[in-house]
C-alpha cells in the first residue's frame, strides 16, 4: 500500500492489461508495472507488435485498459495534462503549418493573436517560420514531423506522449529532428514518454529506457541512461559510455526480438 | 491531366466538327429539320425567344429553383451524413429510415409531396432537393466513416469539441469526396428542376421545352434544351473553380 502514489509526482502504471476482442482475441498488454518520474524523458523500446503503442494510447486516453490502472500525480494548473506527438501522417493536410501548430490552442479557445504568437514561436525554434503559411503537402517528411512537434509543444502539456514520431524519417533527418526535440525539451519541465523501436534513439534521448517483452507486452527491465546533458545526437553515438550501455540494453531486448520472431514464424507455419 | 497543344486543339475541335456535320446534314435535308433543326436555326430561335418571348425569365426561374434546391438539399445532406458517419448510434438509428426512402423512385413521391406541402414552389424545391440530398448524405456518410483514424485520434487527444471535430477535422477531410458528390448532385438537381417544370410549373426552361413540344414547336423545344444544357455546363464547370477555392491545400507546389 505504500507505493499507491508515485514518489514526488509522476505517473504510476499498475497491473495494466489490454485485450482486443475481435475475430480473434489479442492480448496486447498484460500486467504492465511502471512508474514514470515527473520531468523525466522515458523511452520505451520493444519488438514490433509488443503493445508499446497500445500502452501509449491508453496513457493518451485513446484506449481503455482491460485491467489495471494509471494514476497521474502531476500538477498541471492552467495547462493540459498530456498531448501526443503522432506519427507524420497525423498532421492535418488542410490546415496551414501555423494552423496545425496552433490546433491544440484553437480547440482550447485561445484568441487567434495569442495562439498564433505561441505557435509561431515554436515554428521559429524548429526553423519553420518561413513556412507558416504553407500547407503540409508542400513540406518534406522531416519538416512535417517538426510541425507535429510544434503542435504538441505549443499546447504546453505537462506530459508529452510520443508514438514513434521519427520512424518514417531517413537516418540523417532523424538525427536532426532528435536534436531539435532535445533542444526544445531541455528548456522545459515536461515529462516525456517516447515509444520507439530503435534502441539507439531510445538511448540518445532518454533518461531511462524501459524494455518491453514481446506480446503480451510487459515491462521487462528499466535502465538508467546516465549520459550527461545537453546531449548531441550525432557525437553521442561514438561515446564509449553510449556503446557500453547500448550493449547492456541490447542483451535484454535481443531475447525479446528473437522470441517475437519465433512466435511470428510459428504463427505462419 | 496535362494536355498537349494538339490534344487541347482536338478536344475543342471535335464538338465543333459535330455541329458542322449537323448543320450540313440539316441543310442538305439528310435529316428531318422539323425534328432536328440546324444549329444556326436553333441559335436564331434562342435569339428570337429572348427578344419576343420570356426566355430570359424562364432561364432565371430555372436557375433560381435549381440553386435553392441545391442549397436545401446538399447542406442538410452533408451534415446528416457526416453525423451518421461520425457517431455510431446516429448511423444505426437513421440508416434504415434513409435506406427505405432512398429506394423509392423519387419522382413517385411527387404526388405525396404536393398533397402534404401544397401546389406551390415549396413542393418544387423539395422535389429538386431530394436528389442532391441523398447523394450528399451517402457521399458524406461513407467518406466520414473512412476518414483516416489518426485524424480523429488527434482531435480526441487535443480534447476537440464536436464543433471542431466537424468543422476543423472531418469536414475538410471529406471535402474531396464531397466535390465528387456535388458533381453528381448538379446533374440530379438539374434533372429534378426540369422534371418538376415539365409537370406543374408555368415558367422555367422545363416548362418551355415540354410546352413547345406539346404544340409541336420543336424549334422552341430544342432552343430550351440548348439553354438548359448551357446552364448545366456552366454550373458543372464552376465546380472546378469552387474546388480550387475550398481546397487550397491540394495545390501542388513544393518547397525545398
Amino acid at each position: 500500500m505504500q507505493r499507491e502514489q508515485p514518489p514526488q509526482g509522476g505517473i504510476l502504471i499498475r497491473g495494466l492489461g489490454k485485450t482486443f476482442d475481435g475475430s480473434h482475441r489479442v492480448d496486447a498488454l498484460s500486467s504492465v508495472e511502471l512508474s514514470v518520474r515527473q520531468c523525466e524523458f522515458l523511452c520505451v523500446v520493444g519488438p514490433s507488435g509488443c503493445g508499446k503503442t497500445t500502452l501509449l494510447r491508453i496513457l493518451a486516453g485513446l484506449e481503455q485498459p482491460t485491467t489495471g490502472s494509471v494514476t497521474f500525480d502531476i500538477d498541471h494548473p492552467g495547462r493540459p495534462l498530456q498531448s501526443m506527438v503522432f506519427q507524420e501522417q497525423g498532421v492535418f493536410p488542410w490546415l496551414t503549418v501555423l494552423d496545425n501548430a496552433a490546433f491544440g490552442l484553437t480547440v482550447r479557445g485561445i484568441a487567434r493573436r495569442d495562439r498564433e504568437k505561441i505557435a509561431h514561436g515554436y515554428l521559429t525554434k524548429l526553423g519553420l517560420d518561413h513556412f507558416a503559411r504553407a500547407y503540409p503537402r508542400q513540406l518534406s517528411g522531416g519538416m512535417r514531423q517538426r510541425v507535429n512537434l510544434a503542435r504538441a509543444f505549443a499546447n504546453d502539456p505537462a506530459i508529452l506522449l510520443m508514438d514513434e514520431p521519427l520512424a518514417s524519417l531517413d537516418e540523417q533527418t532523424k538525427m536532426l529532428v532528435q536534436e531539435d526535440l532535445l533542444r526544445l525539451w531541455e528548456g522545459t519541465s515536461k515529462t516525456v514518454i517516447f515509444i520507439t523501436h530503435s534502441l539507439d534513439e531510445a538511448i540518445v534521448l532518454g533518461d531511462r529506457v524501459a524494455v518491453m517483452t514481446h506480446r503480451p507486452g510487459r515491462i521487462k527491465a528499466v535502465y538508467d541512461i546516465s549520459l550527461p546533458r545537453p546531449r548531441n545526437a550525432l557525437e553521442l553515438r561514438n561515446d564509449p559510455d553510449f556503446i557500453a550501455v547500448r550493449a547492456q540494453v541490447w542483451d535484454a531486448l535481443r531475447e525479446e526480438v528473437l522470441s517475437a520472431n519465433e512466435a511470428t514464424e510459428a504463427g505462419h507455419g | 491531366m496535362v494536355k498537349s497543344r494538339l490534344e487541347r486543339l482536338v478536344s475543342i475541335a471535335s464538338p465543333i466538327v459535330l455541329l458542322i456535320i449537323w448543320e450540313i446534314a440539316a441543310r442538305l435535308h439528310w435529316i428531318d429539320v422539323r425534328i432536328l433543326p440546324a444549329p444556326t436555326v436553333v441559335v436564331a430561335t434562342i435569339v428570337d425567344l429572348f427578344r419576343d418571348a420570356d426566355l430570359a425569365g424562364d432561364t432565371v426561374a430555372t436557375i433560381e429553383r435549381f440553386l435553392i434546391g441545391m442549397v436545401v438539399g446538399t447542406i442538410p445532406g452533408v451534415f446528416i451524413g457526416l453525423s451518421m458517419g461520425l457517431f455510431r448510434w446516429v448511423g444505426i438509428v437513421l440508416n434504415p429510415i434513409f435506406a427505405l426512402f432512398y429506394n423509392v423512385p423519387r419522382i413517385a413521391l411527387f404526388p405525396l409531396v404536393l398533397i402534404l406541402v401544397g401546389l406551390n414552389d415549396t413542393s418544387n424545391i423539395l422535389m429538386i432537393a431530394l436528389g442532391p440530398f441523398f447523394t450528399m448524405l451517402i457521399t458524406s456518410m461513407g467518406a466520414a466513416m473512412n476518414v483516416e483514424p489518426i485524424y480523429r485520434d488527434v482531435a480526441r487527444n487535443f480534447n476537440a469539441r464536436p464543433r471542431h471535430l466537424y468543422l476543423m477535422v472531418t469536414l475538410p477531410a471529406i471535402t474531396p469526396a464531397l466535390m465528387d458528390g456535388l458533381r453528381l448532385s448538379v446533374g440530379l438537381g438539374l434533372l429534378g428542376t426540369i422534371a418538376v417544370e415539365f409537370l406543374i410549373t408555368d415558367n422555367g426552361l422545363g416548362h418551355l421545352i415540354w410546352n413547345s413540344w406539346q404544340v409541336l414547336s420543336l424549334k422552341q423545344s430544342m432552343a430550351g434544351l440548348v439553354v438548359a444544357a448551357i446552364v448545366g455546363w456552366f454550373f458543372y464547370s464552376s465546380l472546378a473553380l469552387l474546388e480550387r477555392l475550398v481546397m487550397p491545400w491540394q495545390r501542388r507546389t513544393t518547397f525545398n
